[in-house]
């Protein structure tokens, strides 16, 4: 087995300056290998899936990179379980290694593809924990607390961007479409157990289901861009 | 029972599909609708695109430090694992067996897609390695023609194992093909390629390597690091008796010393050869090691007295540990 040590090294200006003690955190510097990853940089994310076909390692590292804190944020939400969510994290990326080929190009963007695996990952894993349990709904009203001035994300400024424009366009939702919407995705609820929850005819939870995300579609379009490396 | 083809019955649905909202036995029938139905495929598009923007929705959590490297570490154990497949043709030809003709011609990855197996070079190529280094320009231009030469001998010889391939695709009767002159060939195509690909990857790896002149350009820097900051790379081999460490961006040492390197095991400072660097603060150092040297689990590089010393100075330059 072979193996790769980085150095990390400060600026170095003769042996006194560059002196580092134990315990010492030197600044990061980039090792060799890190180098070949900054040349996948400038590439779409469907540049990088079409490497991770021809089983580019590299690719999926930078693809992990750029989604990876959204992929475990999602299902954290959901599962409020650490465990978990890494679990259904390292899942969803094994995911695209695995079925990059059967990503079409035509059919949808990148990230509309990779939160359906994350979601559809985590909703698997949030109904096994509840089957055969009766779950409460406190607050159909706003299951995502989109009020609170308490949230904030925790990372740069588009995340906040990206984060505060999504709420923004929920809360412009109808009511009824934002409660049904957050009950499935984010809750998990079925379509047919929303119907029962909310006491309405399960033909106006659907309705209203498609309504809403389409609205979302289109008052959201290309507000949202893919972050960076 | 709805029919999955009642394009009136199954369209509302695609909503719920699109946010994981359907119970199982509806989500199949949905599936089995869209198989035949592009007006829906497209509208689940649409929604599957609303759907996804809830994932911005969330406070972000960063996931822990460790989850990409256990996510790597999976790929790795798949992709070894696949490696690991038995070949299909049997050489001997004598128990009547079926080459594989279903394989397709071998899909190569990048020399750089394992780029963390592929640090460790054959002692062969790490002697070259160094002299390379020493004649860097005339031995640049050899290893790039010796590149290009065996990329088009792969190329070939990959084109051939299609051509054969086919033919025997062509043929009906295992006997036939067992015997074929054909199958004897593709057999020995593959050995040969495979040899050839292992030869080009390390190649391509020297070459990469030596293209340090770009290693060390402030380009490849950013994010607020330190363009001048030194770094490094020890790369071990399998065998473990030998490691060679490069440097970059070290100022030459100080009038009367030289650089030397450590490497850390179990506690002990194991000394390594002392070396200096050239006038770009670059070094290649080939380590003979009588230790395990995939046991490591830290490096440093020291200034010392001229001719190195046993144990070292506290003038640190670089320091790292196993990652």
């Amino acid at each position: 087995m072979s193996s790769t040590v980085s150095l990390c090294g400060g600026h170095y200006d003769g042996p006194v300056a560059a002196r580092i003690r134990p315990g010492q955190v030197a600044p990061r510097t980039y090792p060799l290998h890190e180098v070949a990853r900054l040349n996948y940089i400038e590439l779409t994310d469907e540049a990088l899936l079409a490497q991770i076909v021809e089983q580019d390692r590299l690719a999926l590292e930078c693809l992990y990179q750029r989604y990876s804190t959204r992929v475990f944020s999602l299902s954290y939400r959901m599962l409020s379980d650490q465990g978990a969510s890494e679990e259904v994290t390292q899942d969803v990326f094994l995911n695209v290694w695995r079925r990059a080929a059967s990503y079409k190009t035509g059919r949808g963007k990148f990230t509309t593809w990779l939160f359906g695996i994350a979601h559809h990952r985590t909703i698997d894993e949030l109904r096994k924990r509840t089957r055969g349990k009766q779950r409460a709904v406190e607050n159909v009203d706003d299951f995502l607390n989109l009020q609170s001035a308490d949230i904030q994300p925790a990372d740069a400024a588009v995340a906040n961007s990206e984060y505060a424009t999504v709420r923004k366009a929920l809360m412009n939702l109808p009511d009824a479409q934002r409660a049904v919407i957050e009950m499935s995705y984010f809750g998990g609820f079925t379509q047919a157990e929303i119907a029962v929850k909310l006491d309405q005819p399960l033909g106006t939870v659907k309705t209203r289901m498609r309504l809403g995300l389409k609205k979302l579609r289109v008052a959201l379009g290309s507000k949202l861009r893919a972050p960076e490396l | 029972m709805i029919d999955p083809q009642n394009h009136e019955a199954i369209s509302p649905d695609l909503a719920g599909y699109s946010l994981d909202a359907l119970d199982d036995e509806t989500r199949e029938l949905v599936e089995l609708h869209l198989a035949g139905c592009e007006d829906c495929t497209s509208e689940l598009e649409e929604l599957m695109e609303g759907a996804a923007n809830l994932a911005f929705a969330v406070p972000t959590v960063s996931p822990p430090a460790g989850l990409q490297d256990r996510i790597i570490a999976a790929i790795d154990a798949e992709i070894n694992s696949s490696e690991e497949l038995p070949v299909s043709i049997d050489t001997s030809l004598t128990a009547v067996p079926k080459p594989d003709i279903s394989l397709a011609p071998p899909v190569r990855a990048p020399w750089y897609a394992n780029t963390r197996l592929a640090w460790g070079v054959s002692s062969g190529i790490a002697a070259a390695f160094i002299a390379l280094i020493a004649v860097a320009g005339v031995a640049g231009n050899r290893l790039n023609d010796r590149v290009d030469d065996l990329t088009a001998q792969v190329t070939a010889q990959d084109n051939e194992i299609v051509a054969f391939t086919a033919s025997l695709g062509s043929m009906e009767d295992d006997a036939k093909l067992a015997s074929s002159v054909e199958a004897q060939q593709v057999f020995v195509l593959q050995e040969s390629t495979d040899t050839l690909e292992q030869q080009l990857n390390d190649l391509r790896w020297l070459q990469y390597v030596t293209s340090v002149g770009s290693w060390s350009t402030p380009s490849f820097f950013s994010g607020g690091l330190q363009p001048q900051a030194p770094q490094g790379v020890l790369i071990t081999h399998s065998s473990g008796d030998q490691a060679l460490l490069m440097v970059n961006g070290l100022a030459p040492a100080p009038a009367g010393s030289v650089y030397q390197v450590w490497l850390t095991y179990e506690g002990k400072m194991v000394p390594g050869t002392p070396f200096s660097v050239d006038q770009d603060g670059y070094a290649v150092v080939n380590l003979d090691l009588s230790g395990d040297a995939t046991e490591y689990i830290g490096v440093s590089v020291t200034v010392e007295p001229l001719g190195g010393s046993t144990s070292p100075s506290d003038f640190v330059v670089l320091v790292g540990s196993d990652q």
